[in-house]
């Protein structure tokens, strides 16, 4: 029964605040209301200047606001950041310590361990 | 079954012509709620439904809905609200939503008033406070903001847990 969090929660924090779509679109210098309510019904993704504007307005941060879509881009760029380190695991070689491809892979490791809900999957 | 992320609910206090609706996300955080109404001639189960109750579903994705069941409906009322009832389980099956037929009998029994919930539901959520109706006279209509508030209720209801005996009836799962 459970969902996933939705891509945007513009229209909720406008509905908190008690402005109308056209007092929050002249705030957040959008041509009119209509772009407003794109952004709301998740039609278009706004610009980082808008997401920004927004973040200013209600005071929530934008990994917040548009909680569904910071979601998704985390998972993906972990799983990119995953292989990235297969692939650099593959290219190591054991006997030379202390070189670039080392760096990069000791680096990614640490990143990955660092966040949230992470799986070791793979042993050194 | 696992959880994996928020339970989001879409609750409904139906009326022939509009019905009154709340977004609550893990029965705590209210996402939307507003009033929906068709007052045109013809049916107007076809306009709440495929314009109103379907841009609803599709913008919050519910994973239920909760509508209030009425025990005393008038006959008159019968018919355009089977007719509202047989479009919305077909939406909730198009959405693959599961559906709760809720009476609010606990307050029934309490004799509460629909203003007194209404006023318990806004000291609970603040933000509503401000269309909270004046407490209605004996020969004025009931103000239609106050189907905000049922909607809420209802839904604050099902998702308390203590609910659970009164389901009158269970809706389709698709």
């Amino acid at each position: 029964m459970a969902t996933s969090r939705l891509n945007n929660y513009l229209r909720t924090h406008r509905k908190y605040s008690g402005l109308s779509q056209s007092e929050v679109s002249f705030l957040a210098r959008l041509k009119n209301k209509a772009e407003l309510s794109r952004y709301e019904r998740n039609v278009r993704v706004p610009s980082l200047r808008t997401a920004l504007a927004c973040q200013e307005l209600y005071g929530v941060a934008v990994s917040d606001l548009f909680a569904g879509l910071s979601d998704s881009v985390a998972s993906d760029t972990r799983g990119r950041m995953k292989r990235l380190q297969a692939r650099l695991q593959s290219r190591i070689d054991p006997k030379s310590t202390g070189n670039r491809i080392m760096q990069k892979f000791q680096w990614i490791s640490h990143r990955l361990l660092a966040m949230p809900n992470f799986k070791l999957v793979q042993q050194l | 079954m696992r959880r994996k992320g928020p339970i989001r609910i879409l609750a409904l206090d139906l009326h022939p012509r509009c019905f009154g609706y709340v977004v609550v996300e893990n029965s705590s955080r209210l996402l939307d709620w507003g009033v929906c109404s068709c007052r045109r001639k013809g049916r107007p189960s076809d306009v709440l439904i495929q314009r109103r109750l379907r841009s609803l579903l599709r913008l919050w994705r519910p994973s239920l809905l909760v509508i209030r069941s009425s025990q005393q409906i008038q006959p008159r009322q019968k018919l355009p609200r089977e007719q509202i009832l047989k479009g919305i389980v077909t939406e909730a099956r198009t959405y693959r939503v599961c559906i709760r037929l809720l009476g609010l009998a606990k307050e029934r029994a309490e004799k509460q008033t629909k203003y007194e919930r209404a006023r318990e539901v806004a000291k609970r959520f603040p933000v509503l406070a401000e269309r909270l109706p004046l407490k209605r006279k004996p020969w004025e209509s009931e103000h239609y903001s106050i189907s905000i508030f049922e909607a809420l209720a209802v839904a604050l209801m099902y998702s308390g847990g203590a609910s659970k005996d009164k389901v009158t009836s269970s809706g389709t799962r698709t």
